[in-house]
């Protein structure tokens, strides 16, 4: 383990369980209709399955390039893989042709405007980042 | 391994030489690939291991594979693989060739060259980067199997809050080169079908599966023997020699992914009615620890092969025009041995760098029959995907 997800995951245990959650926030364009996904979705959706946001639009995840600090973070604490581990899950996905790893964002910022444009696209951000109007956080629930 | 002209795989030529030809629609093609170089040596003795002596050579698991990934629709892909392999019991070739269409975000439908999904780790083999071990057991991934067939195949996802279910069936066919305890041979598969299931419960995976498949074998060297055996009107006995009929393989894996460790394990159960083949019970255990980019693992696996029906018995005179025919037919029931083996694995997987492992392993391997010596093994290898 890379010392920054250990940071988080002790951070995890020593934390009280809601603080802990609000380290990262899950994002989308919002929608007419009322989002709100458990881990396990979250999860999902970032393992290469998607799931229907509403009638006519489905999740597409974004994720952040190596070098931000939010990414092994959000390894830790929502997919519980690291790095090396989801590398190895990816290369198992592509080439048995079952789904490809997300598209990667160098900067916070990029991938907002990105979410903030195209509907269904879903990405994690530092818990309390000020976010486009038209972006909501959709894990936790209650969180914002 | 050559492309057989059948409808699915005209459909899938059909697509990508229009995509070839009229890009206009379809969005830039995404190349990826992954490599691997293998060497090992048995230690101590002169004894071969799945194809590797008491010497280094890279030569035995080493390959290379590229993959071109087309979408024509926002719903319609193409993708093709390509294998490069100094082996000549794999042999190099075009391992992928198909159309994937997803009408809905739960719901994909492939047609084409397929890869076969049997077993956990069977649709990515020769993808070492995607396993911590250098080779998964064989006592499980060496059973009587092939990595591609031509047909169809349709998977279903169910995602709800709290846990994931993926329902996948196939069905379709084989005529291939298969490698299996060491000979070379040469089945035809009709109707080959089966049904996945995996339910994932946040780090915890059950995958259980059922494959079946019509096998009919053709093997020349028993042939004149199956002749003689029919012109003396011991037809039991030269259909016992026949490789044709059901085979039926039943798999349940179990894998718990945490942080900083996880366990994963298989069980297979291998069934048919031939009389020259043996029914075989497997399964392996592993354990494995991470720590920074190393992981540290440990394996245990077992096969335990069973003849279910001995040959039948000639009703012939013991006269001197029998007698060769009845040694031939006796020689091989005698050849017949029971395949059982157990192994420990040892190993450490470092990823150094993005893309980038290198791995090395021991092993030991301890056959119940005594014609074959047990085998200690030291394997390494550099993974590469790209």
């Amino acid at each position: 383990m890379k010392f920054l997800t250990k940071a988080a995951v002790l951070l995890n245990f020593a934390m009280p369980h809601a603080f802990a959650q609000d380290n990262i926030w899950v994002v989308t364009q919002k929608l007419d209709n009322y989002i709100a996904l458990s881990k396990q979705e979250v999860r999902q959706i970032y393992l290469g399955i998607n799931i229907d946001l509403s009638d006519d639009v489905t999740s597409s995840a974004l994720t952040l390039s190596r070098k931000n600090r939010v990414r092994s973070q959000f390894n830790a604490q929502i997919i519980g893989l690291t790095e090396s581990r989801l590398q190895s899950y990816w290369a198992h996905m592509r080439f048995s042709g079952r789904n490809k790893p997300p598209k990667e964002y160098d900067s916070i910022s990029s991938l907002l405007e990105h979410i903030a444009s195209n509907k269904g696209s879903i990405g994690y951000v530092p818990a309390q980042t000020v976010l486009p109007n038209n972006v909501i956080v959709i894990y936790p629930e209650n969180s914002h | 391994m050559t492309i057989k002209g059948n409808l699915s795989h005209y459909l899938a030529y059909y697509a990508f030489s229009c995509i070839l030809c009229f890009q206009v629609n379809a969005q830039q093609p995404e190349f990826s690939g992954f490599s691997r170089l293998v060497t090992g040596a048995t230690i101590g003795d002169d004894a071969q291991y799945a194809g590797h002596h008491d010497d280094f050579t890279f030569k035995a698991d080493s390959l290379i594979g590229l993959q071109l990934d087309i979408d024509i629709t926002s719903n319609l892909s193409a993708t093709a693989q390509l294998l490069g392999t100094l082996d000549k019991h794999k042999g190099s070739g075009l391992e992928w060739l198909y159309l994937n269409y997803t009408p809905s975000s739960s719901t994909s439908i492939k047609l084409g060259q397929l890869r076969t999904s049997f077993f956990t780790y069977s649709d990515v083999l020769d993808v070492g980067y995607a396993y911590h071990w250098i080779k998964p057991p064989e006592e499980v991934y060496a059973s009587f199997f092939f990595s591609h067939f031509d047909g169809i195949n349709i998977q279903h996802n169910i995602v709800n809050k709290s846990f994931t279910t993926k329902i996948e069936g196939f069905y379709g066919q084989f005529e291939d080169e298969v490698s299996f305890n060491e000979f070379l041979f040469e089945p035809k598969v009709d109707n080959f079908a089966g049904l996945v299931l995996t339910t994932e419960f946040n780090a915890l995976r059950l995958r259980t599966a059922y494959s079946r498949g019509d096998v009919s074998i053709h093997d020349e060297g028993l042939a004149p023997l199956v002749t003689a055996l029919q012109q003396v009107n011991q037809g039991q006995a030269a259909n016992a020699l026949l490789l044709d009929g059901k085979m039926e393989y039943y798999q349940i894996g179990l894998s718990y992914d945490s942080l900083d460790y996880f366990i994963k394990s298989e069980w297979i159960n291998l069934k048919h009615d031939f009389y020259l083949l043996a029914e075989s019970k497997s399964f392996y255990i592993s354990g494995g620890y991470q720590l920074d980019d190393f992981t540290f693992h440990l394996t245990y696996a077992d096969r335990e092969d069973e003849y279910n029906k001995s040959l039948p018995t000639l009703s012939l005179p013991a006269i001197p025009d029998f007698i060769p025919l009845m040694q031939g037919y006796n020689a091989v029931g005698a050849s017949l041995t029971e395949g059982d083996q157990n192994s420990w694995t040892l190993g450490l997987r470092w990823d150094f760098k993005p893309g980038f492992a290198l791995k090395s392993e021991a092993k030991r391997i301890d056959y119940s029959a005594k014609t074959q010596a047990d085998t200690s093994l030291v394997t390494f290898a550099l993974e590469w995907v790209f």
